[in-house]
């Protein structure tokens, strides 16, 4: 599949694929002392023969029980380029998807929906950018967890230019 | 099309509470429980107690073991138990047996995440160690 999921490298200026399984290269947050940790991410199509619609992203678990039972680790998601708030993030629902719209103008909240990739005349090799934001509770003990992962379904389509 | 999962790696890097004490307070944490310099608490009628005319005794009080037990109970009687205490004075310090009371024990020790076990807390972290049991008790109490 030619879609996929990236990360910037600052430091090398580059756009970094994240790991799908193998753990190479996975989507990293490190927590101080139980704050919540946003990353922003990329979703990108790298075949310019494609085009994708039904796209949806979701947290896997939607949120998952740290050790002791004690609270719970939860993941959020917004779409678009500018950072959300500590606003947006208090109201958007715990692992709710983001789900792809040909409509994205006409959307409401438009952080809730990413576009389609492209289209039927023509793919799109831009980056799109969407947030995720992990909260883990504060009495968490030192650990790297690895159970959790952003699911990615989509419908793919062959790119047929106009004649 | 199979849905692809891409690796999410959550990294937990949490100061230890024992780290944001201060040296006079770690010294005490790591002395011998059978050194006493002020004043001590007492959680229980079967808590043994060396002769010290300093000593505060604070009875009756929650066992931690039951407080534990009772999912529905945990936050009132912890509350009841913080209230308690909070009305003693701060030089307080309180010895822990892990045998006699090992769900304290264990919840003080993931708690602070000392190098060496923890046998001895300060009022502050005996404050801390009940909010924690606490936060735990409320949680539990959720699910159920």
């Amino acid at each position: 599949m030619a879609l996929a999921l990236y990360e910037y490298d600052d430091k090398t200026n580059t756009f970094v694929a994240i790991s799908a399984g193998t753990q190479a290269n996975p989507i990293t947050t490190v927590h101080k002392d139980g704050i919540a940790v946003v990353q922003k991410l990329y979703l990108r199509n790298g075949d310019n023969t494609k085009w994708y619609d039904a796209i949806t992203i979701t947290p896997n678990p939607q949120s998952l029980t740290g050790p002791g039972n004690v609270n719970s680790w939860t993941v959020k998601l917004l779409a678009g380029d500018k950072e959300p708030t500590a606003s947006d993030w208090s109201n958007r629902t715990t692992g709710a998807a983001l789900s792809s719209t040909n409509n994205l103008q006409g959307a409401s909240p438009r952080t809730h929906f990413l576009p389609e990739i492209g289209d039927a005349n023509a793919a799109s090799l831009s980056y799109y950018p969407f947030w995720v934001q992990i909260t883990i509770p504060k009495s968490a003990r030192n650990q790297t967890e690895v159970g959790m992962t952003l699911d990615v379904d989509q419908r793919e389509n062959a790119v047929v230019p106009p004649p | 099309m199979a849905v692809v999962k891409y690796d999410i790696k959550v990294v937990v890097q949490s100061t230890a509470p024992v780290e944001r004490l201060s040296d006079e307070e770690k010294d005490l944490l790591y002395e011998k429980p059978d050194f006493h310099p002020g004043k001590r608490l007492r959680l229980r009628d079967n808590d043994v107690l060396p002769d010290d005319s300093h000593e505060t005794v604070l009875e009756p009080e929650v066992k931690i073991s039951n407080i534990l037990e009772g999912y529905q109970e945990v936050a009132k009687e912890t509350n009841r138990l913080l209230e308690a205490v909070q009305t003693r004075s701060k030089d307080l310090v309180l010895y822990i047996d892990p045998s006699n009371d090992p769900e304290l024990y264990d919840c003080v020790n993931r708690l602070f995440q000392a190098d060496e076990p923890i046998v001895k807390v300060t009022y502050d972290m005996y404050l801390e160690a009940l909010r924690y049991i606490k936060d735990i008790g409320l949680e539990l109490a959720k699910e159920v």
